[in-house]
């Protein structure tokens, strides 16, 4: 069974996702009162706060929430993947790939679900050019990794801006969606929460095996583990979750690498907690974020990718610093 | 006549251009303890990661109580083989007690969590190797000699028939390389468990195994029990080296001249 303490565990996370999107709700340029939120929410109520409320805080909010589980748990699969606990599909060039492809795809005219398929052939061929080149002698070596992933990262960076520069402007919306992570075009809202469902739930699926994984290839395996279809699994799994939050919100950085450590702290290694976990922490997380991002310099907002970017570049280092040692 | 625990059938084993063995027969019963001996570099883990189906054999097949290891689900082998890996890389914090449980999961129910009866057989897994109390430590704080003693415990939690131990010894001081050895040798019974470990220390083989398996390079293997490969002649061939046999107190002992 469940042991108590992970219990409690996702039981506060459950209650923090909630007060989140309570809170992305009730806050903004135009304050909200708790009641008045409800109201909307039951549907009883019309005029401007109501619509604010419905049309706009609301699939924000999912979408945010959407995005920061999908990232978090894609970096719970990366970092089992590579190995790496500072892993992250951002980091990794990941989200770039996944960029560039949705980026390409609008750009030769492509709609509906094109644009995701395109921004999962990205993310897959970023994840296995990263797979291919991070290890050296058969053996993985952290700081290669991240070098490999960081100069990819690069190149889809500057393969945006170059696609940016020569594309007609009504084709795209918003610059900065693309390179730093946007949750202000997002609509909807339901496509990413169905998606962030599914994905966590096959890594929970998963779970038992990337415990063992997390030990090292040899190692799950003389425990049981069939090796190469897991590893395909979590790769294709890892890189689909990418292109949902890429086709979303754009490449917001850092939740996948900061969201598993701050879970790690209090679950342990166990993926049967760590993956719902880090869906409810990293989903939270990008909502507030996010609140922030379009509250910070009311009524100018701010891109969320850049909150994001501010607390997980210092946490990085830190964490970097400290594996060194 | 049951089938052995182990058998390698024309096996033949191949790394980098270089032959490890070629139609190797071997046979080992429950009860038996073999060494594996050779010197660096002649595979006597490109062997045991064979034996233990981490690599693919080059011809031949490895036979686990009649049924060909390659038919197995990984599951199944899991139950039936556990392997002693040369070293560990520990990239994520995880702690004793979870290293030792990993060794439950051939055990425990697709869709189950370990229960109490596994929790118990990772702590008496953990008392056997002398770790009692230290479940809630990080592996990164552990000495080498302790973390190499988490790993024999994890084997030891898994519990399978045949255990295949690369280097059991390494890392341990002289009292925990006799005490872990215990362990092992204590669980080789006529009805238990089988061991196949590759040692660096002759007189450790000598000590602790019924049985050897000497790997010369280029593919020439000499085995049998210990008493009859284990002699000066066909030691020093192995090395390359003089060796010597002194009668002790203890037993014969092998010393390099």
């Amino acid at each position: 069974m469940i042991g108590t303490r992970h219990a409690v565990l996702l039981a506060a996370l459950v209650l923090l996702a909630a007060a989140s999107i309570a809170i992305a709700l009730v806050v903004g340029s135009v304050a909200i009162h708790p009641l008045a939120v409800l109201d909307a929410l039951r549907d009883s109520a019309g005029g401007l706060d109501a619509d604010i409320v419905r049309e706009l805080r609301l699939p924000r909010a999912v979408n945010a929430f959407a995005t920061g589980g999908l990232l978090a748990v894609a970096g719970v699969l990366m970092q089992v993947l590579v190995r790496n606990p500072l892993a992250d599909p951002y980091v990794l060039g990941i989200s770039g790939g996944a960029a560039v492809g949705a980026l390409g795809a609008i750009l030769v005219g492509a709609a509906g679900l094109l644009v995701p398929g395109a921004a999962f052939v990205g993310a897959a061929a970023s994840t296995a050019l990263v797979l291919a080149l991070g290890r050296a002698g058969g053996a993985w070596m952290p700081t290669r990794l991240l070098l490999v992933g960081v100069i990819v990262a690069a190149g889809w960076g500057a393969v945006v801006t170059f696609m940016l520069a020569v594309a007609p402007d009504q084709r795209l919306r918003g610059m900065l969606f693309w390179l730093m992570g946007d949750l202000s075009h997002a609509s909807g809202g339901g496509i990413a929460l169905g998606a962030l469902a599914v994905g966590a739930a096959a890594a929970l699926v998963l779970a038992r095996k990337l415990n063992l994984l997390a030990h090292g290839d040899d190692r799950a395996a003389i425990l049981g583990v069939e090796v190469a279809p897991t590893r395909l699994a979590v790769f294709l799994l890892a890189s689909a979750l990418t292109a949902a939050a890429v086709t979303t919100a754009g490449t917001v950085g850092f939740i996948g690498l900061v969201v598993p450590h701050l879970v790690r702290l209090a679950s342990g290694e166990d993926h049967r907690v760590l993956v719902p976990g880090a869906a409810l922490l990293g989903g939270a997380l990008l909502v507030l974020a996010d609140t922030l991002a379009r509250t910070l310099l009311a009524p100018q907002q701010l891109p969320v990718g850049v909150v994001t970017a501010l607390v997980g570049v210092p946490l990085f280092l830190v964490l970097l610093a400290r594996r060194s040692r | 006549m049951t089938a052995p625990l182990l058998e390698a059938r024309a096996l033949a084993v191949e790394i980098a251009a270089k032959t490890v063995c070629t139609d190797l027969a071997l046979r080992v019963a429950r009860g038996e303890r073999w060494a594996v001996l050779g010197v660096n570099g002649v595979g006597k883990t490109t062997l045991l990661r064979t034996l233990a189906g981490l690599r693919r054999a080059h011809a031949g097949e490895v036979v686990l109580e009649g049924d060909p290891l390659a038919a197995l689900t990984g599951r199944e082998r899991a139950r039936r083989r556990g392997m002693l890996l040369q070293s560990e890389h520990d990239e994520f914090e995880a702690t004793v007690i979870e290293a030792v449980l990993a060794g439950r999961h051939p055990h425990v129910a697709p869709w189950a969590w370990e229960s109490a009866a596994d929790l118990a057989a990772a702590r008496a897994a953990l008392k056997r190797v002398a770790l009692p109390g230290f479940d809630e430590r990080r592996l990164g704080s552990l000495s080498g000699g302790e973390r190499r003693r988490v790993s024999i415990a994890a084997l030891l939690a898994q519990d399978p028939a045949l255990m295949l131990l690369d280097e059991p010894t390494s890392h341990l001081d002289l009292h925990h390389q006799v005490a872990i050895l215990d362990v092992l040798a204590a669980s080789a019974t006529p009805h238990g468990k089988a061991l196949v470990m590759s040692l660096h220390d002759v007189n450790l083989a000598a000590r602790y195994c019924t049985h050897a398996l000497l790997l010369f390079g280029g593919g020439q293997t000499e085995q049998g029990p210990v008493p009859e490969v284990l002699a000066p002649a066909t030691l020093s061939r192995l090395y390359a080296h003089p060796v010597a046999r002194i009668d002790g107190p203890l037993g014969p002992v092998f010393a390099p001249g």
